[in-house]
This record gives C-alpha cells, sequence and structure tokens, in this order.
C-alpha cells in the first residue's frame, strides 16, 4: 500500500468515476445517517409494500374507516362483523402501504462550479485535487455529496432512488430503483456529468426541467432538488408548485459556499459570472452591504416558496460538514411528521 | 502663478497623475475572478453605481488635490497678490532696484552679471501688470543716493521697461533707507489710495547690497498701513572678490623737479594700499598683483612709470595693507600752468566685481610751496645780522627751521621747494576778492599754501579775515603765541575769526619745572611721516610757558603734548568743517612759543623737522579734495567757483555715466556722482580748479551670500507683510526659475521651506481621504456580517 498522496491521486484518476463515490460519501457522514430513514410527508404510489403511506386502500394489513356500501363496491370488503351488530352495510377500508421513489434532481449549471473550500479539505482522504484536476472543492462537488447521501439512506431503507442532473435541460439521468447497484450509478452520473468546465456559461433552466421530470414520473415522490437556487424567485415558484399540484414532496437543498454568504473580499477586481454574465470591475467592500442584503433577500425568498408550500428547505454549505446537517434535517424532518401523526 | 521653488512645484503636481496611473495600472493587472453569484452583484452595482461612482470620484479627486497641495506648498507660491494681478482692482507696484556695487558682481559660472538679472526680475515683474486694467509702476534705484526713476507711477508700461533696461550699474551702495523714505512719502500722497500697493524689492542681497546694522524706515503711515512688500530672495551663488579699499598718497602735493622735468620726490612717493577680499576664498592664501602709476589728470601727457607688486595673503586674512613707491610723470610744462596734478592710479586683477579692482588719489604736482610769515618790518634783523641764539625771535627760528639751507635774508625771494616770504601784519593783509585752493588769484595771501603767526597779537581784523579767507581756501595757518604778552587778548579774536571753538587760556601758564615733551593722540596724521621717530625727537624738549588749550565740539588733533598732558601743538581735525564753514585748510597752533623763555624746541632736533612736516602736509591736506565713495554727496569743500566736473577717460576705466557734471550753487542740492572715476573740476570759464578722485565704495562692496534669516530681520521694519517673490528668471537665486515667481511668508522663511498653511490644507485633505477611504471602502461596517475574521484578497482562497 502506498502512502504516497500523488501516486493516489494519480492512481485514483485512472479508475472510472463511479470508484470515487467514496469521496461523496464520507464514512462519517454514514455513521451519521445510518439511523435515519427518510419518510414521505405525504401518500405515495409505491409498487411494494414498505414504510410510506400509500394512497391506494383495499386489501391491506391496516385499517383505515367504514364507509356504507354502495352499490358496486367488492363484496368482500363488507365488514360482517358490523353488519352483524349493526344491520348495516359498511365497507372495510384499509390503509395501503408502500414504498418511497426518490427523485434527485442535482444542479449542474455554471454556478454550481464555484467553490473556495479546498478538495483535500472537504475530501476528507487527504486528495488534494477532484480527478479532473480541480483544487477547489465545487458547489456541484457539495451537491454530489448531498444526493449520495440522501440516496444511500433511501437505498438502505429499500426505496427506490433515481436521478436526473440538470442546468438548462436535464443532463444525465438514473432511472429509479431500489437495487444495490443504483447508488453508484447515482454517483457515476453524477461523476462523469459534473458543470462543464468548457461551457461554464450554461444557465440554469428550471422550469424546462421541472416540465422533463414531470413527463418521466407517474407516480408521487419525493423530489430532492439539490441546488443553489440561483434562479429567479418566480422561477422557483412555478417549479415547486408544479410539483405540488402533481401531489410531489419536494424537498430543497440549497448548497451555498461561505464566500457567497458573506462576499469577504478586499481587493477591487472584475467579477465575472459562470453563468455566462459580463465581468464587471467593483470594489468589493464598497459593494459588500448591497450585495449582502440582495443576497440574503433572495435566499429568504427562497426559504419562504419552499416552506409556503410545505415542502422542507435545508441550507447546506460547502464548508460545513454533510453528516451533521443532514442528520439534524432527517431528524427534524421525521419529527415533524410523526408529531403529524403520519 | 509662480512659485518660489518652482522645479519641485511643478516636479509635485506632475505628480498629481499617480493616483490616476496607479488607478489604471491596476485595472489592467486584476485578473477577472470567476463569480456563481453574480446576479446579486449586478443587482447591487445596479443599486449602488451612481453613489459609488461618486465616491470613486471624491476619493480619487481628494489624493489628486492632497498630491497638488503638497507639491504646491513645496513650491510656496504666492496667492492673491501680485502674482494674480487683474483678480482684483488696480495695483501699483513699486519697484526698488538695486543698482549698487554688489549687485554687479559675475559669478564665474554665470558669465552673467546679477545686474543684468535684477533686470531682468524687474522687466518680469512689469510683464505681470495690465496697464488696461489701472496697473500702474514706479521705479526707484537705491544706488546710494537713491534716486526716483519713475515717480508717481505711471502706466506707460513699455517706457518703464525701457528705463529699467537703461538703469546705469552705479559704484555706491545701496541706499535703501532713503528709497523707503522717498517711497513712503509717494505712498502718503492721496492719489496712491486708489489702489492696491505692492513694493517690489529686487536685489541679489549680498552682503554689500544691504546694510544689516541699519534700520529700515516702516513704509506705513498714520494714514495707510505698510503695504506689502515682495523681495527676490538672497543670490545663493558663493564668489569672491578682492578689492582696492584705499589709496592714500603720502603727502597730496608731490614736488616736480625744479629743473629737468624729472621726477623730484628723492626716491619717488610713497603710496599706501589697503585691499579687502570676501568670500570663501579669503579662508586661503593667495596672491594679487597690484599695479600704481601717476597718469596726468589732464589725460594728456605721458603716465608714469608703473609700480607693480604682489601682495601675499595668508589664510584667514581679509585685509592687507600695503606700501608701493611710484615716481610722478614728466610735468608737461604747456599744461602746467592749471597744475591739475596727476592721478594715482592702483588697480589689481580682475575678478568678480570689477569697480572695486580700481581706485585713485588725486596728487597736485608742485615746483615749490610758498610760505608767507607775518612778522612786523625788521623782525628778523636779529637772523639776518647773524646775532646770537639769545636775541633769535621766535620768527628766527620758524625761518631757519623752514629754510636751513637757504639765505638767510629773507626778504628776498628764496629758490628750493619751500619758499617763504614776509608779510608785515600791518600793512597790506586784506582779503581778496577772488580766493581759491589751486587757483587762488588776488590778495597779499593770494597764492600762499601757509601763513605762519608769530605775532597774531599785531593782526587787525581786516587781517584775520584775509587769514580766514586763506584758510578756506585751504591754505596752512600756524599759530604761535607772541612772547612777552602776559595776556594774550588775540585768543578770542582767533576763536571768532578763524571759527574754532577751542577753548585757548589768554593767560600763560608758567610751570614750575620744565615738563617734557612727547607725541600726541593724533601725532600720526599730520606728523605720520616723522612718526617712528617723533618719541625720540620729543624727549628732549622742555617747555616752560604755555597756554593751555582745551577741544571743543569739532574736537582737535593733539600733535604734541608735555609730560601732564597738557596739548603743545594742535591742530584742527580734518574734515571737521561743516557746510556754513568750508574751512578746507588747516589750523596749528603751537601752544607755546617758538622761543627759548618758553620751550628749548627751538633749539632741539625736533624743530625742523616738526615745521617742515607741519607746512608740507597741513598744506597737503588742504590741496585739493580727498578721494571720495562713489554715491557720497560732493564734498563741500569743492571750490566755491567750481561749474562743473569733466570726467578723466583715462583713469575712469570703461564705466558709464556722463562726461561732464554740472555742479550747482552753493547750498543747492550738490550732485552725487555715481561711478567711480576721475573728474577735473572746472569752472565756469572753463579752467582746471582741480581734480577729483571717486572710488568705489569699498564698503559696499563685499560679496558675501546673505541668508534669509538675516534679510528678513532686516526687512521686517519696512512691512509687517513681507514676502519672498522671484520675476522672471533669477539664475543663482535659489529656488528660483524663468517665468515662475514664488512667494512665501519671510517671516516664515525661518521655518522648513514650505508653505505652511498650504501644508496643513494638505493634512486635512489627507485626513479626508483617509475617512473617504475608511468610509466608502465600508471596511468598518460587518452589519451584514456573517462571521469575523480578516477580509481577503481579490482571489478566494
Amino acid at each position: 500500500m502506498t502512502t504516497d498522496p500523488t501516486v493516489d491521486d494519480q492512481a485514483r484518476r485512472t479508475r472510472p468515476p463511479e470508484a470515487d463515490a467514496s469521496i461523496y460519501l464520507h464514512p462519517q457522514t454514514l455513521a451519521r445517517l445510518a439511523s435515519f430513514e427518510l419518510r414521505a410527508k405525504m401518500i405515495v404510489e409505491g409498487l411494494s409494500t414498505g414504510t410510506h403511506r400509500s394512497p391506494f386502500q383495499g386489501l391491506s394489513v391496516e385499517f383505515a374507516q367504514h364507509r356504507a356500501y354502495a352499490p358496486g363496491d367488492d363484496l368482500r370488503h363488507l365488514d360482517w362483523k358490523v353488519f352483524a351488530r349493526t344491520d348495516k352495510l359498511q365497507i372495510k377500508q384499509h390503509q395501503q402501504e408502500t414504498n418511497l421513489d426518490l427523485v434527485v434532481l442535482v444542479d449542474a449549471s455554471g454556478s454550481m462550479a464555484y467553490g473556495s473550500r479546498s478538495f483535500e479539505d472537504a475530501s476528507g482522504e487527504g486528495i488534494k485535487t477532484s480527478y479532473d484536476g480541480r483544487a477547489q472543492w465545487s458547489k456541484f462537488d457539495h451537491a454530489t455529496a448531498v444526493a449520495a447521501a440522501i440516496a444511500y439512506i433511501t437505498l438502505k431503507q429499500g426505496d427506490r432512488v433515481g436521478l436526473a442532473v440538470y442546468a438548462d435541460e436535464i443532463r444525465a439521468l438514473v432511472r429509479r430503483s431500489s437495487s444495490q447497484g443504483t447508488w453508484r450509478q447515482i454517483v457515476g452520473a453524477l461523476s462523469v456529468h459534473p458543470v462543464d468546465p468548457q461551457n461554464r456559461s450554461r444557465q440554469t433552466h428550471l422550469a424546462r426541467t421541472v416540465d422533463q421530470v414531470l413527463g418521466k414520473i407517474t407516480n408521487r415522490c419525493i423530489i430532492a432538488i439539490v441546488s443553489d437556487f440561483f434562479v429567479e424567485v418566480d422561477e422557483f415558484r412555478d417549479a415547486l408548485a408544479r410539483f405540488k399540484h402533481a401531489g410531489h414532496d419536494v424537498i430543497a437543498f440549497q448548497v451555498l459556499d461561505r464566500d457567497e454568504e458573506e462576499f469577504d473580499f478586499a481587493d477591487a477586481a472584475p467579477f465575472e459570472g459562470l453563468e455566462g454574465e459580463a465581468a464587471l470591475r467593483i470594489d468589493p467592500r464598497s459593494l459588500r452591504a448591497a450585495y449582502l442584503e440582495a443576497f440574503r433577500s433572495h435566499q429568504s425568498a427562497i426559504e419562504r416558496i419552499a416552506r409556503g408550500m410545505g415542502f422542507d428547505y435545508q441550507r447546506v454549505s460547502t464548508h460545513e460538514w454533510l453528516g451533521p446537517t443532514l442528520a439534524a434535517f432527517v431528524a427534524r424532518r421525521n419529527a415533524v411528521m410523526k408529531h403529524k401523526g403520519r | 502663478m509662480s512659485f518660489l521653488n518652482p522645479t519641485l512645484a511643478w516636479a509635485g503636481l506632475l505628480c498629481v497623475m499617480i493616483p490616476i496611473i496607479i488607478h489604471l495600472l491596476m485595472r489592467r493587472r486584476r485578473r477577472p475572478v470567476p463569480w456563481a453569484a453574480m446576479r446579486f452583484i449586478i443587482e447591487a452595482y445596479r443599486r449602488q453605481r451612481r453613489r459609488m461612482n461618486l465616491e470613486q470620484f471624491l476619493l480619487l479627486a481628494a489624493r489628486c488635490l492632497l498630491v497638488a497641495l503638497v507639491a504646491v506648498a513645496v513650491g510656496k507660491p504666492v496667492l492673491g497678490e501680485v502674482g494674480t494681478i487683474g483678480a482684483r482692482g488696480p495695483r501699483t507696484l513699486h519697484l526698488l532696484v538695486d543698482t549698487s556695487l554688489a549687485a554687479g558682481v559675475t559669478p564665474v559660472e554665470s558669465q552673467k552679471p546679477e545686474s543684468a538679472l535684477i533686470k531682468e526680475s524687474a522687466l518680469a515683474a512689469i510683464d505681470e501688470l495690465d496697464a488696461a486694467r489701472g496697473d500702474r509702476v514706479s521705479i526707484i534705484a537705491v544706488g546710494a543716493p537713491a534716486q526716483a526713476i519713475v515717480l508717481p507711477p505711471t502706466s506707460e508700461m513699455a517706457a518703464a521697461r525701457q528705463i529699467i533696461k537703461d538703469l546705469p550699474q552705479t559704484h555706491a551702495r545701496a541706499d535703501w533707507s532713503e528709497a523707503m523714505r522717498v517711497l513712503r512719502d509717494a505712498l502718503a500722497r492721496p492719489e496712491a489710495a486708489g489702489s492696491e500697493q505692492v513694493v517690489g524689492l529686487i536685489s541679489s542681497w549680498r552682503s554689500g547690497c544691504f546694510d544689516a546694522d541699519s534700520t529700515l524706515p516702516s513704509l506705513g503711515t498714520e494714514a495707510a498701513p505698510a503695504p506689502l512688500v515682495l523681495a527676490t530672495p538672497p543670490a545663493s551663488t558663493v564668489v569672491d572678490n578682492v578689492g582696492i579699499v584705499a589709496v592714500e598718497p603720502a603727502r597730496a602735493v608731490m614736488m616736480a623737479a625744479a629743473a629737468g622735468g624729472g621726477g623730484a620726490e628723492p626716491g619717488g612717493m610713497p603710496v599706501r594700499v589697503l585691499l579687502r577680499r570676501t568670500g570663501p576664498g579669503a579662508a586661503s592664501t593667495a596672491t594679487t598683483m597690484l599695479s600704481v602709476r601717476a597718469v596726468p589728470a589732464s589725460g594728456r601727457g605721458v603716465p608714469g612709470e608703473e609700480a607693480r607688486q604682489v601682495v601675499q595673503w595668508n589664510a584667514g586674512q581679509d585685509e592687507v595693507q600695503t606700501f608701493v613707491t611710484i615716481s610722478p610723470p614728466p610735468v608737461d610744462r604747456s599744461t602746467s600752468e592749471e597744475r591739475p596734478g596727476v592721478f594715482v592710479v592702483a588697480s589689481i586683477d580682475a575678478d568678480s566685481l570689477p569697480p572695486d579692482n580700481r581706485a585713485i588719489a588725486a596728487v597736485q604736482i608742485r615746483e615749490r610751496l610758498d610760505v608767507a610769515l607775518v612778522v612786523p618790518p625788521g623782525g628778523n634783523a636779529s637772523l639776518a645780522a647773524g646775532g646770537d641764539l639769545s636775541s633769535y625771535q621766535p620768527h628766527d627760528w620758524i625761518a631757519l627751521a623752514l629754510s636751513p639751507r637757504g639765505d638767510f635774508s629773507l626778504r628776498r625771494r628764496q629758490s628750493g621747494e619751500l619758499r617763504v616770504q614776509i608779510v608785515d601784519p600791518q600793512q597790506g593783509i586784506a582779503p581778496s576778492v577772488k580766493a581759491g585752493g589751486a587757483g587762488r588769484g588776488a590778495g597779499v595771501l593770494g597764492g600762499i599754501d601757509a601763513v605762519i603767526l608769530p605775532r597774531p597779537d599785531l593782526l587787525e581784523p581786516a587781517a584775520w579775515r584775509a587769514v580766514r579767507e586763506a584758510l578756506d581756501a585751504g591754505a596752512l595757518v600756524v599759530l604761535t603765541p607772541p612772547i612777552g604778552e602776559a595776556t594774550q587778548r588775540w585768543t578770542e579774536e582767533v576763536r571768532s575769526s578763524l571759527g574754532i571753538d577751542w577753548s585757548i587760556a589768554r593767560d600763560v601758564t608758567l610751570l614750575e619745572t620744565p615738563s617734557t615733551c612727547a607725541p600726541g593722540s593724533a601725532s600720526a596724521g599730520l606728523l605720520g611721516q616723522i612718526a617712528s621717530e617723533l618719541p625720540e625727537l620729543a624727549r628732549s624738549v622742555t617747555v616752560t610757558r604755555l597756554l593751555e588749550v582745551r577741544p571743543g565740539s569739532e574736537g582737535m588733533d593733539t600733535l604734541l603734548v608735555d609730560a601732564s598732558g597738557r596739548p603743545l601743538v594742535v591742530a584742527t581735525v580734518a574734515g571737521a568743517a561743516g557746510e556754513a564753514t568750508p574751512r578746507r585748510g588747516t589750523l596749528v597752533l603751537f601752544a607755546s612759543a617758538v622761543d627759548l623763555a618758553w620751550t628749548d624746541l627751538p633749539a632741539r632736533p625736533l624743530m625742523v623737522p616738526l615745521l617742515q612736516e607741519l607746512v608740507r602736509q597741513g598744506i597737503s591736506r588742504g590741496v585739493g579734495m580727498p578721494a571720495m565713495a562713489a554715491g557720497m554727496p560732493l564734498s563741500a569743500l569743492m571750490p566755491a567757483e567750481a561749474a562743473d566736473l569733466e570726467r578723466v577717460p583715462a583713469v575712469s576705466g570703461e564705466t558709464e555715466g556722463p562726461r561732464v557734471v554740472g555742479i550747482p550753487a552753493r547750498g543747492a542740492t550738490p550732485t552725487p556722482l555715481r561711478t567711480a572715476g576721475g573728474w577735473l573740476v572746472r569752472s565756469a570759464a572753463g579752467v582746471t580748479l582741480g581734480t577729483l578722485a571717486v572710488n568705489a565704495d569699498a564698503d559696499a562692496s563685499s560679496v558675501a551670500v546673505a541668508t534669509r534669516e538675516q534679510l528678513a530681520k532686516w526687512l521686517e521694519p519696512s512691512s509687517s507683510r513681507v514676502e519672498w517673490a522671484t520675476w522672471g528668471q533669477a539664475s543663482g537665486s535659489e529656488g528660483a526659475v524663468a517665468g515662475g515667481r514664488v512667494a512665501g511668508s519671510a517671516a516664515s522663511d525661518r521655518s522648513p521651506p514650505v508653505s505652511l498653511p498650504l501644508l496643513l490644507a494638505a493634512g486635512v485633505i489627507g485626513l479626508l481621504e483617509l475617512a473617504f477611504a475608511r468610509w466608502f471602502s465600508h471596511a468598518n461596517r460587518d452589519a451584514f456580517g456573517t462571521r469575523g475574521g480578516p477580509s481577503k484578497g481579490a482571489t478566494p482562497a
């Protein structure tokens, strides 16, 4: 076993991208998430029995309610015991349990290429650069880690997980599956479809992406969107509204870099947008207050819209360890659902 | 605007571009920073663009202004005064232009006299005026005596420029005090109230250009405060100068040969020459070639043989005295009737200040000296009869002493250098109608060089008037008390008739024991030629009787005293006569009669040299006029009939100035001679009456560099507002450059040479810039900050 990190890097670069999944799912993160289950807030339509409630009530184990018999009802569902006691025809309804489908949408637009944290620090394995030679841990890297983590715990509880990597449209897709190889497929897809360094000006087109996703999903799912959400607030609101209208549960993971949150620069310099915006020469210190005001206003709007529609919102910083953040998020989500009696 | 240190100022002003250049360079150097959240930067920029542009403009303006203010502060501008003529109402510029001797110095490296630079500055100052706005200019030349060239002020700028160009350089000292008095009178006139008055003092301010010990009059009056005074800064170029301070022939009368026309003074005449040097070169050893020769005053004839001598300077020695013996030129019999004499011309090597490299002295050439011995008829019978010594009368002793080798029969005309005539005091002595030094005419005493009065008690009032006339005309008058008179009544007559204020006792003082004799305090004057032997000769003389004499307000030269210090032989002080009593001659009084009953002087070896020297030197003192310094008023000793002066080019060198100068009638303001040279004094009829030597003012020839502190202190009394100013080109003046004029307060110039108010303003702007920079950079604001920690550079970590 070699201890030379340079040799390690070289060797790692020769391996297939799927082999790098360990970079994005740190053992400590796994340890944090191992005891959690990702539950659906709403009733999902699963193909097999599982831990999630199904909208289909019928032959099932868990009794739900009685209702008056109506002509045409299946007589198999009559509760004869009630008829014997009350001489009324009551149909017995059962809550059907089904599997959870998780679709993870990972933003791969140009803005996700930004990162200020060193790759070595974030990867946690002493690896100094990414397989494509980047020394910075980008927001997309962090989004990949988020996607890998929630896919992992979903797969672990036997649910199906799918993936869509999008920017102006869906760039990569992994069909939903609960097989054990799905996780590697997901991580592999994220690895081979990162933010295109040659085309950083690729903009986010959330509406188009939502159209494409909805076209591919027929049952209710949990839609986990991992993005910086540097889109227009109205576009974001429309996207969530369409998901909500389709009955999907949405979890919005907003991945941000610490530089973006603090904008703590000293020297005047031209700032060049990663999604095709023209360079602008500014004095960061003189513009900081206005920038932070606009940034936080946008961030608040994103969170407010998400929560307003009953969805979960979680801000994720690239400079923070993912395990505690996700663990806290899942725990909080489960607690809320338990409180609501679902 | 112009500056005192224009080079620094303009260099500093160029530095204003530095912030702009830095700004541009910084724009080019920065690499673009890739940034994801660009939409928020654009949104913030749109909201803050106008404010940021304003902030950046203010910051850049503050930085440029800071640099400009520092540059201007170092340059020291003149603000709000002449430099901004036209910004306000009409102004009158009074230019006091230094035309003095020391202003004409030519530094070796510049090849241009500083007087030319002074004129250029004056012309540049005039160029800043605008006649169309009502500006006017007046010009006062300060070469002594100060002369108002253009006053009252004129608006004819072209004429003023021409006058400046034609201003002659003088060899006199600078008379700033008189110039300011003249200016003050002009400022006090009502017409001066209409415009703002500014005074410009333009000089190179070498030590000889001003008398730091003098006190300038204030230019302010009760009616109007002192105007702003702008003075050019002192020259800083170091130069050396050697000048002739004095040329003094041993006697003003030189004896020509009785026959043959050759030099008659045995061994020639000694001439004392005093040299002085200034500048840093005075600290080292040096040599100076001195040439002295006698030149006929008429300008015609052959000059005497030139005597050359190498003068050695020791290190640190700034004055040296040397003696050169010269021989007179051959007497030209064809022109000797006017007895113009000769000029003794001393010259040294050329240096930075030419006018004081030459000095002259006037000397008369005589074939003989006429002495009148006023005694009653038969007074010298005993001498002629060859009687014994006890029968000798005072006049016998005197005659014997004056002509020891001559014929004792004084009734006959004698030959030799001294010709003694016997004049009867009671007959024929009366004032003449016409009198004069070299041209003395009618009258018994007319043409007499010395009058000896052994019997003053016999003189009638008319005779006293004749004696006074001879005295005023330059003759030597020797008085001895008559013997046998217990009470000397003539003493009062002497005081009143001859215009002296001595106190002469009427009663003879009898000394109980004979008192010995000793040289007096002023024996070096008239008896300078025998000064070395005088103590020895005087020691053998004893006195038993004398008249006590005490000096008056005019003082007196004590030539011999007794053991108790009582004066024995006294003389009037040279030059003590005033305008009211133009006494040119010298009066010598013996307190003791030349008689063995009073003193044994007649029988002692001192007698002959004493009388010979008294007569020769006394006559020399009254003959002609002493050399005067340029710029001084014409001597009151000028002959009454003098009508004009004619320059003698042969001894005057290449100096500017008129060839003929008229002499106003006595009582009128005498015409000053501002340039050195030799002059012939002529009567209205064109007869040459004598000679006049005018030399460069040696006291004004110092070329040492003055400091601004000295100058500022000296200028302080003239006005409360004195500032430095430089017009036009003034190389050699510190910090002065063509086309620029800078001023700073002369008083504040003692502090570092910067404009303190501007520096203060620069400091305020600097603080403002700091505040702007901090405020506009928002470095102190962390209201939206999410966490602390140092700010990072443009490139994210």
